[in-house]
């Protein structure tokens, strides 16, 4: 599944008319938030605690020169290759060398989004190496031969029974919509192929600079399976990934259960400094990090826009999110969605093809208030907003709507015609009927324009009706 | 060191010159963590071991409290035999394997499974298909019901996660009130390769529907040990 960020107002469209989609997103979304209140509230220190984070966070990215030297130092120490990838391509030929070393046929993964920003799945299979994900939600979205619509939980747009039907087309199974059944036809599958797999490649939630360790976080235990297991495990990581040790990692995990999923604690927290295979007996005789810029570098250099590094990838600012309740996260167009992903979009792959992203927002400040490392993200919206317009990325007709707006204003008898004509135009509408604008009004009213006008209202008000507003305020 | 190291280095020291537009986190955090902390933790042990066992009720994990090891085995060989359990994989330490052989007089025909005994390729395989674990653990933490591995101290990581069923044996000499307690009192050192187990593998993934028994086992039996 291909996807666009510059289709986002296509894909839009077609969200708003998918009952389903809107069904499926509301019911997840609203029990993810309901999970999250009632956890936050067994935190008292919760506020101070995102707090910390941010503070936490600012630390590592202002210094983050010396947090990857320390966490390549102690990687070696513990016996992990590290290789930096500064682009998509050079991750994906890195990851393809390591594969081909090991003569690997199959790769079990689990859930990491760094990878899904440079498709990586569709690179192995074109490469000859059957690539599964095995997080249930990213394995059925695979099965679909979809993106994930959710951060954290990627299966969320589709119904168990359209579940059961691409399990009965692809798995050849008889066909059930029993969720439980059809977990258990996953995990029966999945399981073999962890026990027989060459390669587990795997995600990175936090690595810790100071003893050049990482740390994935989930609930199933694919991840636990995917590093333990196979004989070579390798983690992809963005370099923003960075905490300064241990005591810092506490208070990430504190946050991140409630932010993603409504639990106090994930079920899993595997903490992966070097291969142990000469400890135990068992699991990953090497171990590999991929250590991923992609554009990070360039967002460090915005003083303001670097705080979008800070985030967690919890999906919170998803769930809260008005636009994404309606649409869903297929509608941005790329692997990272929702407010956090709208923000994204434009500093990774550029200005002209994250032209529409920004603007897929209400500006409500909802997810600034839920997002656990206090990212400002209306903030920076308008920022990303601004660079759209300066660069002549804007749409015509807005382009056009405010040109307008501006020769009109300098002329105020014009500007007085302009703002009563709509007005009595609206008249000759059937009653009831909202002013047509094209494309505008596909899926939403215009209200009703004010026969009065503010000028008229204004010019009206008395010294005294100030005088009641100021004390009203 | 390769070139796309020193442009990733470069590019990122250059950036970092340029001061930030970040507000700074206001005064007193930490102490107000702190207190608030103090505040909502029990203050005994009788305190931090019910809070575990409520906690571990909310994951779907199950507390059992026995007085005497002769206690535990009775309940764990009772509920095996409840379940048709045939096989049983046993951690390496001492404690596990003087549990299991007290088992054995309970279940002669019971399999009992030693991943030390057994070679790399063998291993995965064997446990994969035992029915449950008997198993050590390092920690509890109390406020999330979370039980701590560190891999230093234990010859097998696959039997945590491969079996069916676990059963962990927990002493109360083990609790620790929250993670933050848990990462001041590991060193670094050993804190790197560490296991955070809370509750029986799990997902939600179709319609947010809970499903335990997802890659991971189905059931987490935790015997909390009081003997004296």
């Amino acid at each position: 599944m291909k996807l666009s960020p510059l289709k986002t107002k296509k894909y839009i469209h077609n969200a708003l008319k998918d009952e389903k989609l809107l069904s499926a997103v509301d019911k997840a979304t609203q029990t993810a938030l309901k999970k999250r209140e009632d956890k936050k509230d067994q935190i008292p220190y919760w506020e101070e605690l995102r707090y910390k984070a941010h503070h936490i966070k600012k630390n590592v990215i202002e210094n983050l020169d010396k947090y990857l030297e320390e966490f390549e130092k102690n990687c070696l120490k513990n016996g992990i290759h590290l290789h930096w990838a500064l682009d998509a391509e050079e991750a994906r030929q890195i990851i393809l060398k390591l594969l081909r070393d090991k003569n690997a046929k199959t790769v079990v993964k689990s859930k990491s989004l760094t990878t899904e920003e440079f498709h990586l799945n569709d690179f192995l299979t074109k490469n000859g190496i059957e690539t599964l994900e095995t997080d249930l939600g990213e394995y059925i979205v695979q099965l679909m031969d979809q993106i994930p619509s959710h951060l954290t939980a990627p299966a969320l747009h589709l119904s168990r029974k359209e579940i059961g039907g691409i399990f009965h087309k692809k798995l050849g199974i008889k066909y059930t919509e029993d969720p439980t059944e059809l977990m258990t036809i996953a995990r029966n599958k999945l399981r073999e192929k962890f026990l027989t797999a060459d390669v587990g490649i795997s995600g990175v939630n936090f690595a810790i600079a100071d003893s050049g360790a990482v740390c994935v976080v989930e609930n199933e235990a694919n991840a636990r399976l995917t590093v333990g297991v196979p004989k070579t495990h390798i983690a992809v990581m963005g370099i923003e990934k960075l905490l300064p040790g241990f005591e810092e990692l506490a208070t990430f995990l504190k946050l991140l259960g409630p932010s993603a999923t409504g639990q106090k604690a994930t079920v899993y927290v595997n903490i992966i400094g070097g291969p142990l295979f000469n400890k135990l007996q068992e699991g990953p005789e090497e171990m590999h990090i991929v250590l991923m810029d992609n554009g990070r570098s360039k967002i460090l250099a915005d003083p303001q826009l670097r705080e979008t590094l800070f985030c967690i990838r919890c999906g919170a600012c998803l769930n809260i999110c008005p636009i994404y309740q309606q649409i869903g996260g297929h509608a941005y167009g790329w692997v990272y969605m929702g407010p956090i992903g709208i923000t994204l979009i434009p500093q990774y792959l550029g200005d002209k093809e994250g032209k529409y992203s920004p603007f897929v927002s209400s500006l409500c400040g909802a997810c600034y208030e839920i997002c656990p490392v206090r990212i400002n993200i209306p903030h920076h919206l308008l920022k990303l907003r601004n660079r759209v317009v300066d660069k002549g990325y804007s749409m015509k007709v807005e382009r056009f709507g405010i040109n307008a707006w501006a020769f009109l204003a300098k002329r105020p008898l014009l500007y007085r015609f302009a703002t009563w004509f709509p007005g009595k135009f609206q008249l000759l509408l059937p009653k009831g009927r909202a002013f047509p604008v094209p494309g505008y009004t596909r899926e939403r009213a215009l209200g009703t324009f004010d026969l009065k006008g503010f000028r008229k209202r204004f010019l009206k008000l008395k010294n005294s009706d100030y005088q009641d507003i100021k004390q009203k305020k | 060191m390769n070139s796309s190291r020193d442009k990733i280095l470069n590019a990122v020291k250059e950036a970092v010159k340029i001061p930030s537009r970040i507000p700074e986190k206001p005064e007193g955090i930490n102490a107000k963590i702190a207190e608030s902390l103090k505040s909502i933790t029990p203050k005994d042990y009788a305190g931090l071991r019910d809070q575990f066992a409520k906690e571990l009720d909310i994951v779907s994990g199950e507390f059992v409290l026995v007085k005497s090891a002769s206690e535990l085995v009775s309940h764990l060989s009772g509920d095996m035999k409840s379940k048709n359990f045939t096989s049983l994989a046993v951690s390496d330490e001492i404690s596990s394997k003087n549990i299991a052989s007290h088992i054995k007089k309970e279940l002669p025909e019971l399999e009992f499974v030693f991943p030390a005994d057994l070679a790399p390729e063998q291993k995965k395989n064997k446990l994969a298909k035992t029915s449950a674990a008997l198993v050590n653990i390092d920690f509890a933490v109390a406020d999330v019901a979370s039980l701590a591995v560190l891999i230093d101290n234990t010859k097998s990581l696959f039997i945590h996660y491969l079996p069916d069923c676990i059963y962990v044996v927990v002493k109360p000499e083990q609790i620790l009130a929250n993670l933050f307690e848990l990462f001041t009192k590991v060193p670094k050192e050993k804190a790197k390769n560490m296991l955070l187990i809370t509750g029986p593998s799990r997902t939600a993934d179709i319609e947010k529907i809970l499903i335990l028994g997802a890659h991971g086992p189905r059931r987490l039996v935790v015997y909390w040990l009081e003997e004296k």
